[in-house]
C-alpha cells in the first residue's frame, strides 16, 4: 500500500516471530473489529508497524478525520469498491484485446474501441466524483488534503473535460457513419503510422455529383475535388489486406486509451485496501467508545514514554465496559529498563501486554485505550513469552530451558539500538539461581546496547543487581497496582 | 568511382588446406581467413601495419565502427531500392540512398589520420564522390518528399483518398493526457508496404511533386555504391583483427607489430599459439622461433602433449598473420615475407584405393610441387603411418629436399632417430617429475657438435655456403 493516505515506503519495525500471539492481539481484535476484511487489514499493518514518526503522525492525522467524519470514509470506500470493479471488467477486455490483436478485423476493432473509450469516460468519472467528495468533507489531515490537491489537478484543467468529450465522442460508432483515417509513410516509403481521424476535419466533396446549370445538367467527370481528393473506391475493395490497413489504427487507438485507464487503476484502486485499514480502525475506536473507554493518539517523543490510564487490550475485548479494567500510569525515559516482581496473579503480565500492546498500536498509526499519552518510536518489538514445552522439538534440542535460550539468541541477531524487549518469567525454567545468573549478563547486554526492556519476573537473585545498576523495579501492589521500588 | 580501398586485395594464393590446419573457425571467419590466405608483399604489410595500428587506437575505433555502421546502411539501402517496385517507394528509397551514401563517404573522410591507406582513401573520397551535388539533389527531393508524406483515407460508402492530414485522435488524446500527468506510450512503428494502388494515387495528388522527383532522379549522378561497398569485407577483416587482439590482451598475451626483415627469418621472442583462444585451454605457454638465414629447418620431437603442434600452430598462424600485415602475438619478432607457407597435418584415415603412407607420400610429394622461392613448411607427424624405418627414412629424404630447395620447416615428429642425422633439433622441454612445461627449447643433440650449430646459426656451413654460389 503505497500512496497519499499511506505512504508504507517508510522503515518498519522488527518484530519477533510470536510477539502478536504473545499480545493476544489476534484475540482482542477478533471482538474489537468483527468485520473479517478490515481485522486482515489492520492485522496485516500490526504485523509491519511503522518505525518512521512522520508516518505514524500522517496516519493518525488521517484517522483523525474519518473519526470526525465518518461519512466521508464511507462515501470513498463505496467509491473505490466499483471503482476497483471497473478495473476487473478492463482487464477482462485486455485479455480480449490481446487474443484477438493481430487478426485485422475491422468490426472487432471498432467494438474494442468503443469499449475501451468508455471505460476509460467510467475511470474519469469515477475521479471527479472521488474529487467532489473530498472538496465537499474540508479535511484538514495532510494525507486527505494531499489526495484532494491530486484530485483537483487531474479534474480541474480543461484537459480533463477534453479528455471525456473525446471518449464520448468514440463510444459508438454509427453502423455507416465515417471511419476517417490518416497515414504516414516512413522514409522508405513505407506506412509507418496509421490514426484514427475525425470526419469533420477533413474536407471532402464529392465531385462527381450532379449539377444543374441553367436549361442543362452537366455531370462532371471524376476529378480530384477541391481539396485534392481522389475517388480509389474501385482499387480498394474490402479484401484482407483493407481490412488490416483500416483495423490498425482502430487496434491503436483502443490500446492508447486502455494505457491511460491503466495508469488511473494502477494510481487509485490500491486506496481501496487503504480505506479497509482505517475502516477497521474505526470500528475499533467505535468499539472503544461503545464500552466507554477513553483513547489517544500519542504524540511522538524521541526520549520518553508516558501513559495515564493506560488499559490492556486484551482484557478490554472481554470486558463490558472499560471501568471493569485497571488502568496503569507509567513515565519512563527511551532507554529505561523495567522490572516487575510480584506474587503470582497479582497483574505482572497484563501490564507487560497492556505496554506492549500499546506500542504495537501506536506504530501502526492507532489510538490506544490511554486517556493521555507520548511514546518514542521504537526499531524493533520482541517478546519472549515463557511457554510449553514445544512438540516435535529435535532430539538434542529438548526442555523448555533450552527452547528459551534459542529464543533469546535468535532474537540477539535481529536486535538493534532502539527496540523494545518484552520478557515474561523468562528463564524461570530452570533452577532459580541460575537463571537469575544466566538472565543478567543478557540484560546486561540489553542495556549496553540501547535497548530497552520489560521483565516479568519471580528471579528475586535479580531485583539487587539491577536496581544497583538502574533499572526500575516496580512491585505489584494490592488492587493490581503497581509500585516503584525506590 | 575508383577506390584503392584500404586493403591491396591478392589472389588467395596459398592453399585452402593451410587454413584448416592453422586457422579455428571459431576465431577466423571464412571472410577472415580468405584475406589470411592472401600473403602480401612488404610495401603491403608496412600499409596495413599502420592501418591496423591506427584501428587498435582506442580513441579512433569509434569513427572507424561509424564508418563501418555507415556502409553496412548504404548496402541495405541500395539493395532495398533495387527491389522495390512501386514508383512512390522508389522516390522515398533513392532519397534514403542518397542519405547514406553522404553519410557513409563523410565517415570515410574522417579517415586521413588512419596511416597512408586511410589517408588515400579520404582523399579519394573528397575528389571522386560528387557530395556537393548529391546533397543538393537530396535537399530538394526531401522537400518535395514531404508533403507526400501524409494521406487520408475516408470510407463510408466510397473511399476518398486525400492529401489532407489533420490532427489525430491520437495527438488529440495524447495532448489532454499530458496536460493531466498520464503517460501516452510511444506509438508503434508500423511498417506495411505501400499498395502499387495507393502509391499511384498519392502521386496523383501530387502531380508537380512526383514530376519534380523525376527530374531530380535523373540529374542525379549515377553513384557507384559497390566501389563504397567493398569496404565492407576490409573493414571487417581489421575489427576481426582487434577483437582477436582484445581477447588475447585479455589473457595477458602480448602482441607487436613484427619488424620486415630483407633476409629471409623469423624470429620471435614470447611467441603464443592463439589458435588456442578457440578453447578453454586455460594457460598459453609462449616460446621463442629460432629461424635464421643460417638456421632455417628443424625437426622437433618430444614427449605426447608436450606443445608440439601447440609449437607448430604458433608458427603457422602468426606467420600467416605477419604476411597479412597484422600484429603476431609475442613480444618481438622480426619477420620476412615469404611468398608461400605450406601446411601437412594429420587428416583423417579415409583412403579411397591407396592406403594412408601411399596417399601421405602423394600428399607430401604435391605439397612440395606449390612451393615458392621463400616457402616455410611446417609438417605435423608426416609419415607417422608407415613403420618406423620406412617412416623416418622418409622424413629424413623430404627433410633433405626441403633443405635443397632453400626452404624453410619445421617437422613435427615421433621418428627419433632423425636425432642421428644432421638437422637442428628441438625438443620439449620436461619439468620435474616428468612434467610437462609446454616449453620448446633448442637440443643440441647427442652427435652435434657445439661449433657445428654456431657456424649454421650464421650460414658459415657447407651447405649454406653452398647455396651462396
Amino acid at each position: 500500500m503505497n500512496n497519499l493516505l499511506f505512504p508504507g515506503q517508510g522503515a518498519r519495525a522488527v518484530l519477533s516471530k510470536d510477539l502478536l500471539y504473545h499480545l493476544s492481539a489476534d484475540r482482542a481484535l477478533e471482538v474489537l473489529c468483527p468485520d473479517l476484511h478490515r481485522r486482515e487489514a489492520l492485522w496485516k499493518e500490526l504485523s509491519a508497524p511503522a518505525a518512521d514518526p512522520a508516518e505514524i503522525t500522517l496516519r493518525q492525522e488521517i484517522l483523525q478525520d474519518f473519526l470526525k467524519d465518518p461519512l466521508l470514509l464511507s462515501d470513498l470506500s463505496d467509491l473505490l469498491e466499483r471503482f476497483c470493479a471497473l478495473r476487473a471488467s478492463h482487464e477482462q477486455q485486455r485479455r480480449e484485446e490481446a487474443r484477438a490483436a493481430g487478426k485485422g478485423n475491422e468490426a472487432n476493432a471498432k467494438q474494442l474501441l468503443e469499449s475501451t473509450a468508455l471505460t476509460l469516460k467510467r475511470c474519469l468519472l469515477f475521479l471527479q466524483a472521488m474529487g467532489e467528495i473530498l472538496e465537499k468533507a474540508s479535511p484538514v489531515s495532510r494525507g486527505l488534503t494531499a489526495l484532494r490537491e491530486r484530485m483537483r489537478a487531474l479534474t480541474t484543467p480543461t484537459a480533463f473535460a477534453e479528455l471525456v468529450q473525446l471518449c464520448a465522442t468514440l463510444e459508438s460508432f454509427p453502423a455507416r457513419g465515417f471511419v476517417d483515417q490518416s497515414f504516414c509513410l516512413n522514409d522508405e516509403g513505407q506506412i509507418c503510422g496509421a490514426f484514427l481521424v475525425s470526419h469533420r476535419d477533413l474536407q471532402i466533396t464529392d465531385p462527381t455529383l450532379i449539377t444543374k446549370k441553367g436549361w442543362f445538367r452537366r455531370r462532371e467527370e471524376p476529378t480530384a475535388g477541391p481539396t485534392g481528393c481522389l475517388d480509389v473506391t474501385a482499387f480498394f475493395r474490402p479484401n484482407s489486406t483493407r481490412e488490416a490497413l483500416l483495423a490498425t489504427p482502430l487496434w491503436d487507438l483502443a490500446k492508447q486509451l486502455s494505457g491511460y485507464a491503466q495508469a488511473l487503476f494502477e494510481e487509485f484502486c490500491p486506496y481501496q485496501s487503504t480505506l479497509t485499514f482505517y475502516e477497521g480502525a474505526l470500528d475499533y475506536c467505535r468499539c472503544l467508545t461503545e464500552k466507554g473507554v477513553s483513547f489517544c493518539f500519542p504524540s511522538v517523543n524521541e526520549t520518553a514514554t508516558e501513559f495515564c490510564e493506560l488499559r490492556d487490550l486484551f482484557l478490554l475485548s472481554r470486558a463490558r465496559n472499560g471501568g471493569e479494567v485497571i488502568p496503569y500510569r507509567l513515565s519512563a525515559a527511551k532507554d529505561t529498563q523495567i522490572a516487575v516482581f510480584g506474587a503470582n496473579g497479582s497483574g505482572k503480565t497484563v501490564f507487560l501486554r497492556a505496554v506492549g500492546t500499546a506500542q504495537l498500536l501506536f506504530q501502526a498509526g492507532l489510538p490506544i485505550p490511554a486517556r493521555e499519552a507520548t511514546m518514542t518510536v521504537r526499531s524493533g518489538l520482541f517478546s519472549q513469552f515463557s511457554e510449553a514445552e514445544k512438540e516435535l522439538a529435535d532430539a538434542e534440542k529438548t526442555g523448555r530451558f533450552e527452547q528459551e535460550a534459542r529464543e533469546i539468541a535468535e532474537m540477539l541477531e535481529a536486535l538493534a539500538p532502539g527496540a523494545l524487549v518484552l520478557l515474561n518469567e523468562t528463564f524461570q525454567t530452570t533452577a532459580y539461581g541460575e537463571g537469575a545468573q544466566g538472565l543478567l549478563p543478557i540484560l546486561r547486554y540489553f542495556a549496553s546496547h540501547g535497548i530497552g526492556y520489560l521483565l516479568v519476573s519471580h528471579l528475586r537473585d535479580l531485583e539487587e543487581p539491577l536496581a544497583r545498576e538502574g533499572v526500575a523495579i516496580l512491585h505489584t501492589a494490592k488492587g493490581y497496582q503497581l509500585q516503584r521500588i525506590p | 568511382m575508383t577506390l584503392f580501398g584500404l586493403l591491396k586485395l591478392g589472389e588467395c594464393r596459398l592453399l585452402p588446406r593451410v587454413a584448416e590446419d592453422l586457422l579455428p573457425k571459431k576465431l577466423f571467419d571464412e571472410t577472415v581467413a580468405e584475406i589470411l590466405l592472401s600473403p602480401c608483399d612488404a610495401e603491403e604489410i608496412l600499409a596495413r601495419q599502420a592501418l591496423l595500428a591506427a584501428f587498435l587506437e582506442p580513441k579512433r575505433q569509434e569513427a572507424l565502427r561509424t564508418a563501418l555502421q555507415a556502409l553496412l546502411e548504404l548496402e541495405r539501402a541500395h539493395a532495398k531500392l533495387c527491389r522495390a517496385e512501386q514508383p512512390l517507394e522508389r522516390f522515398f528509397l533513392h532519397a534514403r540512398l542518397l542519405r547514406a551514401y553522404l553519410k557513409a563517404c563523410r565517415a570515410l573522410q574522417t579517415l586521413g589520420d588512419c596511416g597512408p591507406r586511410g589517408q588515400r582513401l579520404a582523399k579519394e573520397i573528397t575528389a571522386q564522390a560528387e557530395l556537393e551535388t548529391v546533397e543538393e539533389i537530396l535537399s530538394s527531393m526531401e522537400k518535395e518528399l514531404a508533403p507526400l508524406q501524409r494521406f487520408s483515407l475516408s470510407v463510408v460508402d466510397k473511399v476518398w483518398l486525400t492529401a489532407d492530414a489533420p490532427k489525430t485522435y491520437a495527438q488529440r488524446f495524447g495532448e489532454a493526457a499530458d496536460a493531466l500527468g498520464l503517460p501516452t506510450p510511444a506509438p508503434r512503428e508500423l511498417g506495411l508496404p505501400l499498395t502499387a494502388e495507393l502509391s499511384q494515387g498519392v502521386l496523383q495528388l501530387h502531380p508537380h511533386q512526383g514530376a519534380a522527383l523525376e527530374r531530380l532522379r535523373e540529374a542525379c549522378p549515377t553513384l557507384d555504391i559497390p566501389a563504397l561497398t567493398q569496404l565492407i569485407p576490409q573493414f571487417r577483416f581489421c575489427f576481426a583483427i582487434c577483437d582477436l587482439v582484445e581477447k588475447a590482451r585479455a589473457r595477458n598475451i602480448p602482441h607487436c607489430f613484427p619488424v620486415l626483415s630483407s633476409t629471409p627469418r623469423f624470429t620471435a621472442e614470447g611467441l603464443y599459439d592463439i589458435s588456442l583462444l578457440a578453447t578453454d585451454c586455460p594457460r598459453i605457454v609462449p616460446n621463442d622461433l629460432y629461424f635464421t638465414p643460417g638456421e632455417r629447418f628443424f625437426f622437433l620431437t618430444g614427449a605426447n602433449g608436450g606443445g608440439k603442434t601447440s609449437y607448430l600452430r604458433a608458427v603457422g598462424v602468426n606467420l600467416l598473420l605477419l604476411l597479412a600485415g597484422c600484429p603476431v602475438f609475442a613480444r618481438h619478432a622480426v619477420g620476412y615475407p615469404f611468398s608461400a607457407l605450406l601446411t601437412h597435418f594429420p587428416s583423417d584415415e579415409r583412403f579411397s584405393s591407396q592406403g594412408r603412407l601411399d596417399e601421405e607420400k602423394a600428399r607430401v610429394k604435391e605439397l612440395l610441387s606449390h612451393g615458392e622461392e621463400q616457402t616455410l613448411v611446417l609438417l605435423n607427424e608426416t609419415f607417422s603411418g608407415a613403420d618406423e624405418a620406412t617412416g623416418c627414412d622418409l622424413a629424413i629424404q623430404t627433410a633433405k629436399r626441403i633443405q635443397e630447395r632453400g626452404w624453410f620447416g619445421l617437422f613435427v615428429t615421433h621418428f627419433h632417430r632423425v636425432r642421428e642425422e644432421d638437422f637442428l633439433l628441438l625438443n620439449t622441454e620436461t619439468g620435474e617429475n616428468h612434467a610437462r612445461t609446454f616449453r620448446i627449447l633448442r637440443d643440441f643433440g647427442l652427435r652435434s657438435s657445439f661449433a657445428n650449430t654456431i657456424l649454421k646459426k650464421y650460414g658459415l656451413d657447407e651447405a649454406a655456403l653452398q647455396r651462396r654460389g
